[in-house]
């Protein structure tokens, strides 16, 4: 008998199709175009073709902009992974219940807004409450001052913004990990402290890169923790584009960066893709 | 030499006790099969001499020497997993050579060693292949050669046969016994299925609910069962209560007679299964089983009434 076929998958498909195209590839494309055009004090912009917006990038301004914009979310997506693995793993060898508080834990703190975060940790680092003020009680720290803003506090933002996010996409591979690999490198002589190295960070390999490069990608995206929690010069392109495109009110410029960035992004997660593809066995 | 003596063993996980003072002397060189069904603690018994957990009470000597102070990966032990647990980061060949490389083992040592274990599971050739890429028979020969590796004094297995087809088990238990006895290696192996343990085992320890019920060879198992539970277990399916005895009797004893003293009762179902003829026979409230070569004994239809008898030196007593 031949089975009429089911319309509904391809429906629900196309429908999903058709709202990325409309509001992801349309606004794409409109960012390209408007990257060409003349920028324009009084309105936004004037139609044109000019490279001169994506001319300016190639200053040292905007240059070392991008360069900090990917060392810092490298940085944090890194350590946000390094500190995330471990700490999931403890959680997974929990017994039901703990494993529950923390995912619930987790998942509150995902429901956080950037911008509450934000000033938690404002509050947290400031002079006047705080980490400062407990290391002076502590007697750690003689004179205390407001920890941020700073890259360091910055950092700690952009950490505690995607540590639940990797925690809780790490979380059910780790929970159903075949156990017996460990024990199983344990009776061929690993000491258990070195399990962790030898075989997990191994085992894990693959699904941590791709969980890093991930967040490397987020991060890139943050907006409201560079600009509170970071100096000026700490910035990223995020904070900058916005800065131009919506501050200058020169849409143009902010379209010309937006796409160098996409661009520099793209080639990134290319080449650690391939990195990655390269050194598999 | 080595032989491993455990005395009064005992092992609870919060309430539930898993194992209730086992005693067991393994010799040197022996093939051991604990057999039980789940929950009767042979895993965790197996788990306890790997040393992946550890004991409430008791005793485990390796050779005289207490194992029980002996951290799991200084016990020199290879171990074989229900999962396999090979390592899915590495090939065959670095599977195998984990453990050596860890003790520092010379790159051509590693090499002959590695090629002289796959010429033993028969997979020479094989070195350079992902873990991913082998079929279910391969990967249970290199999980064998890995375990084999450190030259361990202790060989131990756990139901590693239980997710392969039939004709597969079969011939993995061959193997297994052929390399068992070829290195002379002390053996303890994890099965719930006494064919397995029949076909394997020197000695095979049955548990129930923690405790040993009889270690015996499979000879004795079979023709002297300490307990109705052992009788039932290793396959003696007709446990008789007669002139005020409990008899186990195996279905090859028994025959079947149109008429006679004694037992009767009336075949419920009979089926050939190639030489062997085997008969389902309803005895007031309970089925025996009755077996013979097909075309030796006297025919009969399905629903007759039939005098049973046995040859009372064939019948086990139980004890009470």
């Amino acid at each position: 008998m031949i089975r009429s076929p089911s319309y509904a998958p391809r429906l629900i498909g196309g429908l999903a199709f058709a709202v990325m195209a409309v509001f992801f590839v349309v606004p794409l494309i409109f960012m390209i175009v408007v990257s060409f055009y003349q920028p324009d004090p009084m309105g936004f912009y004037k139609v044109d073709f000019v490279w001169e917006n994506y001319a300016k990038f190639f200053s040292s301004f905007y240059y070392s902009v991008s360069f900090r914009s990917i060392y810092s979310s490298a940085l944090g997506a890194v350590l946000v992974v390094a500190l995330a693995f471990p700490l999931v793993l403890i959680v997974s060898d929990l017994n039901r219940t703990w494993q529950l508080f923390w995912i619930i834990l987790l998942l509150s703190l995902m429901c956080l807004s950037e911008v509450i975060m934000g000033f938690a940790w404002l509050i947290l680092l400031s002079e006047s409450a705080g980490l400062p003020r407990l290391l002076e009680a502590l007697g750690l720290w003689d004179n205390p001052r407001s920890l941020s803003p700073s890259f360091g506090a910055m950092l700690i933002g952009l950490v505690f913004l995607g540590f639940s996010i990797v925690a809780l996409i790490l979380y059910p591979s780790l929970a159903r990990r075949d156990r017996s690999i460990e024990e199983a490198a344990m009776t061929l002589g690993t000491p258990p402290a070195l399990v962790f190295f030898k075989v997990l960070l191994p085992t894990f390999r693959t699904s941590l890169i791709s969980v890093t490069l991930t967040m490397f990608v987020y991060l890139l995206g943050v907006f409201v923790m560079p600009t509170m929690l970071g100096r000026p010069k700490d910035w990223t392109m995020t904070v900058i584009i916005s800065d131009k495109a919506l501050g200058d009110a020169n849409l143009p410029l902010g379209a010309a960066l937006a796409v160098v960035m996409l661009i520099v992004t793209v080639i990134v997660l290319l080449a650690s893709a391939l990195f990655a593809k390269g050194r598999r066995i | 030499m080595t032989e491993l003596t455990i005395t009064k063993l005992r092992k609870s996980f919060g309430d539930f006790t898993a194992l209730k003072d086992i005693s067991l002397a393994v010799e040197d060189g022996e093939f051991i099969c604990l057999l039980g069904g789940s929950g009767c603690g042979k895993t965790t018994l197996l788990r306890l001499i790997a040393g992946l957990e550890t004991h409430d009470q008791g005793d485990i000597l390796l050779d005289g020497a207490d194992l029980t102070k002996v951290p799991c990966h200084k016990r020199n032990i290879g171990m074989v997993f229900q999962s396999l647990a090979l390592f899915p980061h590495l090939n065959v060949e670095n599977n195998i050579a984990y453990g050596m490389r860890l003790a520092g083992a010379s790159a051509s040592r590693i090499e002959t060693d590695v090629t002289r274990l796959l010429e033993m599971v028969g997979l020479s050739g094989l070195e350079q292949r992902a873990v991913s890429a082998l079929s279910g028979g391969q990967k249970q020969r290199v999980a064998i050669a890995r375990a084999l590796a450190l030259s361990p004094q202790l060989f131990l297995m756990d139901e590693p046969f239980s997710a392969l087809d039939a004709g597969l088990r079969d011939q993995m238990q061959e193997e297994v016994k052929r390399i068992q006895r070829d290195l002379g290696i002390t053996t303890i192996f994890v099965t719930h299925d006494q064919r397995e343990a029949m076909a394997l085992a020197d000695r095979i320890v049955v548990m129930n609910d923690g405790r040993i019920e009889q270690a015996g060879s499979p000879e004795d198992l079979y023709s002297r069962p300490a307990t109705r539970f052992v009788a039932e277990f290793i396959g003696i399916n007709n446990i008789i209560a007669h002139e005020g005895q409990t008899l186990a009797v195996r279905p090859e004893f028994i025959t079947l007679d149109k008429t006679g003293d004694g037992m009767t009762g009336h075949i419920l179902r009979q089926r050939r299964l190639g030489a062997l003829l085997e008969r389902d026979i309803k005895v007031g409230a309970q089925t025996l089983h009755q077996s013979e070569i097909a075309g030796t004994g006297v025919g009969f239809d399905e629903g007759e009434t039939v005098t049973l008898s046995w040859d009372a030196s064939k019948a086990w007593a139980l004890p009470a």
